[in-house]
């Protein structure tokens, strides 16, 4: 079993996905999450909405914490997360991968950007992420923290490459 | 002086993945000589992944100073015209092999934005012509999981070898496709 869900990370990327947002805000979800020890929620919304934060508080007492971009070097926000839920981007599926996350891609239907998509479901074929679209998301968030997933080793090969580089440059 | 390496920065994705692969050179090369003087190259628009090497490379204690970056011109900015981006086109070709004939680096080193195209074509028609020993490596995209990229694919017969960060891609036939290798994830 997987230990306490206490912070879940929702991030949109660059761009906006209101319809997960709105998912993730859902009486459903919440009270699944709230259910499961989540007691802090981390939205970035991207250029999407914001959603009413006191309110999902007053009915669920989860904390709401929302914003659009942050900049930074490392995503604090993925690193203090014990789940994140996430758009496809392969740099967002990249730092759930080298914290050492759980992790949820949902595919943005919207969006036709296929290799968002390929990646996403390679990362469920593989076993390193949960892959689903915004209908799915609750059997899907069920599944992340009951299955078991692969670990994701980050540079495990690095030291081949390096090793490949370092001969090729040899004259 | 020896002639330099050259690391060919992109935007967003592409700078956050040719940053990790620079920390796993120069953490774990056995002969750090063989990656210097590294040069990088940048659009001349793109301070974001300027600053974002500048700080990789200073946790790496390489600091890089103003000079190692090369500034690329645009070969379109957004929403020029067509017609005037026939000539700043023509212009940024002209310039990129002009600066490969005269560098000569010893390393062409991307991982996927079309700004490498030019300076990649250009290190191999020099090395065809007996000029350079100009090494291509193209490390592809995370992202790319079945089919290698628009880029990759123009460039995969003139490359000395395509780093490829899924299996899937070791299977696609395509002109120079032994030229890829896989050696499991790098990332």
């Amino acid at each position: 079993m997987t230990p306490p869900i206490t912070t879940v990370y929702v991030t949109v990327g660059s761009t906006k996905f209101d319809s997960l947002i709105g998912e993730m805000t859902s009486d459903d979800i919440l009270q699944f999450l709230k259910k499961k020890g989540c007691k802090h929620l981390i939205l970035q919304v991207g250029k999407g909405n914001k959603v009413d934060e006191a309110a999902i508080t007053a009915k669920h007492g989860i904390q709401v914490e929302q914003y659009d971009f942050k900049i930074e070097p490392k995503r604090m926000d993925i690193i203090n997360s014990d789940l994140v839920v996430g758009h496809a981007g392969a740099g967002t599926c990249l730092d759930i991968l080298t914290a050492r996350k759980l992790g949820v891609l949902v595919i943005n239907d919207q969006l036709m950007n296929n290799h968002q998509q390929e990646l996403a479901l390679h990362m469920k074929k593989e076993g390193y992420l949960q892959c689903c679209t915004v209908n799915e998301l609750k059997t899907a968030l069920e599944s992340v923290l009951v299955d078991k997933q692969n670990t994701y080793e980050p540079g495990k090969n690095m030291d081949k490459f390096v090793e490949f580089m370092d001969n090729l440059l040899v004259n | 002086m020896d002639n330099p390496v050259w690391c060919i920065l992109g935007s967003g994705g592409h700078t956050a993945e040719m940053c990790i692969i620079l920390q796993g050179i120069f953490q774990r090369t056995k002969d750090i000589s063989k990656y210097k003087p590294m040069k990088f190259l940048v659009a001349n628009t793109d301070t974001t992944s300027k600053d974002k090497v500048q700080l990789v490379m200073n946790e790496l204690q390489q600091p890089v100073s103003e000079d190692d970056f090369i500034y690329i011109p645009r070969a379109r900015e957004v929403g020029q015209s067509w017609f005037t981006t026939v000539f700043t086109f023509l212009y940024a070709l002209v310039w990129s092999f002009w600066l490969v004939f005269k560098e000569k680096p010893r390393l062409i080193l991307c991982n996927g934005p079309g700004t490498c195209v030019p300076f990649c074509l250009a290190g191999f028609l020099q090395k065809l012509a007996r000029r350079s020993k100009t090494k291509l490596v193209y490390v592809e995209s995370f992202c790319r999981v079945n089919d290698i990229s628009m880029s990759g694919k123009i460039l995969l017969p003139y490359l000395d070898v395509m780093i490829v960060q899924w299996e899937p891609l070791t299977k696609i036939e395509y002109l120079g496709c032994k030229k890829i290798k896989y050696f499991g994830n790098i990332l």
